[in-house]
């Protein structure tokens, strides 16, 4: 007995001593074990939260159970002592019904038992007992001599508890306080989860971690855990199971014993006795779940035991910040995207923007469709591979191909790709680099002809016809979205997936564009077709702008030609009017001296010189009304009085006139008629008057004296020209006529005579192009001008 | 045996004094007229078998005064003399019998008169 008390003394003493709570409580399971003289003593320490007991201390116990072996709660003859509060006697402990064998501990061989709880005035901390191998009955003295005990223990094993308890969350704090670190820190959710696993591990010596994360409808679909466990689908009973269970009820499940039938399936598949799965939720919505499974005993033995409620809570605490970690990396992957797709369409944007105005500024119908269709091809931008554009003539009621962009083959296109990598410029180099063909399509379009080979009914199946009556842009993916009609299309143009976009304005369909990605077989997506619609529309209205200038243009250049013509024709008419005026007023003059010096004639005998004077004024108003007659009817064109006439005749007559002013003026004339030559049906009048004409302008070229040195030398002669024209040549050797003169010589205003009409040579011409025939001129400068007249000849009569 | 009478409506001093002389010699009474009034006041005092007509003349021209004259005249004959080429096509629609171009030779007028007359039966035929 008083070795009982000394003991008590002792454990009292040694409680006070600053040890260790487990050699604390070695020192007691062996004293008491003495005290007793019983071969093994236990003792079991409750944890915080009255959820598991641990082997704490033990004589004659196997050491490597120390720490390992869990008792779960409500198992065993311990949790009975814990739970009624009553010291426990038993002569065959493994008879007793609620015997929990853990073999590792080495309690076989053992036979009777006798424990008591370990309280106090708080309350009840473990249990503590004693076995002897041999059957023993325990005396009244001896129960409450470890009654005794056990309560003295309770006060050391609280403050020890209490002390390792404070190391613990301790080093538990700054262990979560480092994963939170390091959360906030990552931005990659693998890392996040393998951080979270390791502080599990570390922190509740778990043996496995396997988390799980929600998909966006909820259901957890990724998991993250060792290899050692077995992939996705191996474990896809004990995610249906324990793991949807656990996010359902947005509570913790522990199972401390798989094999006590906790009722979810599969759980062997973690290899695995004791199980906790912890949700994880963040802002009430379901993250995923984290899933522990068996502790690791220290030793490294294999032993398994249900987890502690602080490692339960630890594993909560790991949970909260791996969902809060997690979300917020999604949360930032999501702001990263949305931010990389505000950017991209504020460049777009940018890029429609300037393409519009672009458009807005292009005049040609050419350059303009040059421009959409590049910035449609463009790198970044738009960036389909090629793009072809066709225009709508309502008149054919055809689309026609106006234009195609893009490369010849893939090679080609990677060359081009890599060149045009950077950005397009902006500002006004925007045009010109979108004009500049060679940023995106090869030398030799194959493309570009194959397009404009292309002729599709607007009113037909194709799939421009399509879309331009919908009035939307078309996403055809394949041959299912194909008509038959669309078969021609798609062999020129060897695409077999594509995008239509219609262009339409208010006045109609204006034409409409295809798009592929024939090179990287990129598909077309909804985000491309929204650009695609955005963009059709501007292009459509740049396309009828266009064309309503070109209209304006075209009616502005006839309307200007008109006024040329309508003011040539005006002079003409003027020239005919003032004709007419002059006629009239040169007529009756005319009648008057040439009446009178007719009756003078009639009066004066003809050898008298007034009789002569009389005559030449006669002869003058004779060509003056000649003259006349014929300028008026060449103005307006009559046809005068056309009879069968020989040009010999005419030719000597007009001859003759001038003889008496060539010998004045020196020059030298000659007569050369061919013989035999056909009639012609002319108005001898007109024609001898282009004849004096051209006779007085070779005078005038010869009297001036350019060339003093140049014999002067007139000549008329007719010949026959083809088989039944007639020409008649008249040259001088007047120097010929300058080049600038020469331009004007036609001109009806122009004269550079003092005298003449200045009508001169372009009604001779009217004149012989009236009878049928031609004029021509041949000019030798230096020399003289040689006039050739060809008249038809008539049907011989 | 009474000269056929002839009046010519011409604006120019000269040739009507030309056609006059001419005409005369070639046996007509010849009147003249300046104008259109002109030749209002002479033609019921003289009585004209014919009538040369110039139409291009101040104040009323040519064509206006035979048009006015045919409404009351429809017999008398008129010949229109005159510079211009145009209406030669047109004269028969104007109500004249002849469309003479002037000339300083007066034979083709003559001639045409001459014509106008015997159809008329102003004169007896040749």
């Amino acid at each position: 007995m008083a070795e009982e008390k000394d003991v008590i003394e002792e454990i009292s003493g040694v409680s006070l001593a600053q040890l260790s709570l487990d050699k604390l409580l070695e020192r007691i399971a062996g004293r008491a074990a003495e005290a007793l003289n019983a071969q093994a003593c236990a003792i079991l320490v409750l944890d915080e939260e009255g959820q598991t007991l641990s082997f704490r201390g033990s004589r004659g116990f196997n050491t490597e159970a120390i720490n390992a072996v869990r008792v779960p709660k409500d198992r065993g003859i311990s949790w009975r002592i814990v739970r009624d509060r009553r010291p426990v006697t038993l002569l065959r402990a493994s008879d007793d019904p609620d015997y929990y064998n853990v073999p590792e501990s080495g309690e076989d061989k053992f036979t009777s038992l006798l424990g008591a709880p370990i309280m106090d005035g708080a309350g009840c901390v473990g249990a503590m007992y004693v076995q002897t191998t041999q059957p023993r009955e325990f005396t009244p003295a001896e129960i409450e001599s470890v009654e005794m005990m056990a309560g003295k223990t309770a006060g050391a094993i609280r403050a020890a508890a209490h002390i390792e308890r404070l190391g613990i969350n301790v080093a538990n704090l700054s262990a979560l306080n480092e994963l939170a670190q390091l959360m906030r820190d990552t931005e990659e959710i693998p890392l996040i989860l393998e951080a979270a696993s390791r502080c599990a591990a570390n922190l509740t010596g778990a043996r496995n971690q396997i988390i799980w994360l929600c998909g966006e409808n909820g259901d957890p679909m990724r998991s993250h855990s060792p290899e050692s466990v077995g992939d996705a689908e191996y474990l896809a009973p004990v995610r249906l199971g324990i793991v949807m269970e656990a996010i359902r009820s947005r509570k913790m499940i522990n199972v401390d014993d798989i094999r006590s039938g906790a009722g979810f399936a599969g759980l062997e598949r973690v290899a695995a006795l004791s199980v906790a799965v912890q949700p994880m939720i963040y802002k009430d919505k379901p993250v995923g779940a984290i899933l522990l499974s068996d502790r690791i005993p220290a030793a490294g033995s294999a032993l398994c035991a249900p987890f502690t409620g602080g490692e339960l809570k630890t594993l909560a605490e790991i949970a909260s910040f791996t969902a809060q970690a997690v979300m917020h990396c999604r949360e930032h992957e999501l702001l990263e995207t949305t931010m990389e797709r505000s950017k991209r369409d504020a460049k777009e944007l940018a890029i429609l923007l300037q393409v519009s105005v672009a458009m807005q500024q292009t005049i040609t119908l050419d350059d303009l469709l040059l421009i959409i269709l590049s910035s449609v091809t463009v790198g970044s931008g738009l960036g389909f591979n090629r793009a072809a554009l066709f225009l709508a003539n309502k008149h054919s009621g055809h689309f026609h191909g106006m234009l195609g962009i893009g490369p010849d083959s893939g090679e080609e296109a990677g060359r081009i790709w890599s060149k045009a990598e950077s950005a397009p410029p902006s500002g006004d180099d925007l045009l010109k680099w979108l004009l500049d063909r060679s940023n995106y399509q090869g030398a030799n379009s194959r493309f570009n002809e194959a397009t404009r080979s292309i002729r599709m009914s607007m009113a037909g199946q194709n799939a421009l016809a399509r879309a331009s009556i919908a009035k939307t842009c078309l996403n055809i993916k394949g041959r299912r979205d194909m008509t038959a009609e669309d078969s021609e299309l798609v062999e020129r143009l060897g695409c077999d997936s594509f995008a239509v976009a219609p262009l339409v304005t208010r006045e109609g369909v204006q034409g409409a564009i295809i798009v592929d990605n024939k090179f990287n077989n990129r598909p077309i997506t909804d985000y491309d077709m929204d650009i695609l619609t955005r963009f059709s529309s501007p292009a459509a209205w740049a396309i009828e702008n266009v064309k309503l200038v070109g209209r304006l243009s075209a009616l502005n250049k006839e309307l200007s030609s008109l006024e040329s013509h309508l003011a040539q024709v005006e002079r003409m008419s003027a020239l005919g009017e003032i004709s007419a005026e002059l006629a009239h007023e040169i007529k009756n003059p005319l009648v008057t001296i040439g009446g009178f010096a007719r009756r003078l004639l009639w009066f004066i005998p003809s050898q008298r010189m007034e009789s002569r004077y009389a005559s030449r004024i006669v002869q003058e108003v004779e060509r003056l009304e000649g003259i006349l007659r014929s300028t008026l009817d060449a103005s307006k064109g009559i046809s005068g009085n056309r009879r069968l006439e020989d040009v010999n005749r005419l030719a000597r007559d007009v001859f003759d006139l001038f003889r008496r002013a060539f010998t004045e003026a020196g020059v030298e004339s000659r007569l050369a008629l061919e013989g035999g030559l056909p009639q012609v049906m002319i108005d001898s009048g007109q024609i001898k008057q282009t004849l004096i004409n051209l006779i007085h302008n070779a005078m005038d070229a010869m009297a001036c004296d350019k060339h003093p040195n140049i014999r002067k030398i007139f000549e008329i002669r007719t010949a026959r020209s083809g088989a039944d024209s007639v020409s008649i040549i008249i040259s001088d050797t007047g120097g010929g006529v300058t080049e600038r003169d020469l331009n004007d010589i036609f001109n009806p205003f122009f004269t550079t005579k003092q005298t003449g009409t200045g009508l001169g040579l372009s009604l001779c011409k009217k004149i012989v192009r009236l009878h049928k025939g031609t004029m021509t001129i041949d000019n030798r400068l230096g020399v003289g001008v040689t006039f050739t007249i060809t008249l038809p000849g008539a049907p011989p009569a | 045996m009474t000269k056929t009478r002839i009046l010519v409506v011409d604006d120019e001093e000269n040739i009507r004094l030309l056609y006059r002389e001419e005409l005369s010699e070639a046996g007509y009474e010849v009147e003249t007229a300046k104008d259109a009034l002109d030749a209002d006041k002479k033609v019921p005092v003289f009585k004209p078998d014919l009538i040369t007509l110039d139409i291009k003349m101040p104040g009323m021209d040519g064509m206006e005064y035979l048009r006015r004259f045919r409404e009351k005249d429809k017999k008398t004959p008129v010949i229109l003399c005159t510079a211009y080429l145009d209406y030669k096509k047109d004269f028969q629609v104007w109500g004249s019998e002849a469309y003479v171009v002037k000339s300083f030779n007066l034979d083709h007028l003559k001639a045409t008169i001459k014509e106008v007359l015997e159809k008329a039966g102003k004169i007896p035929a040749a």
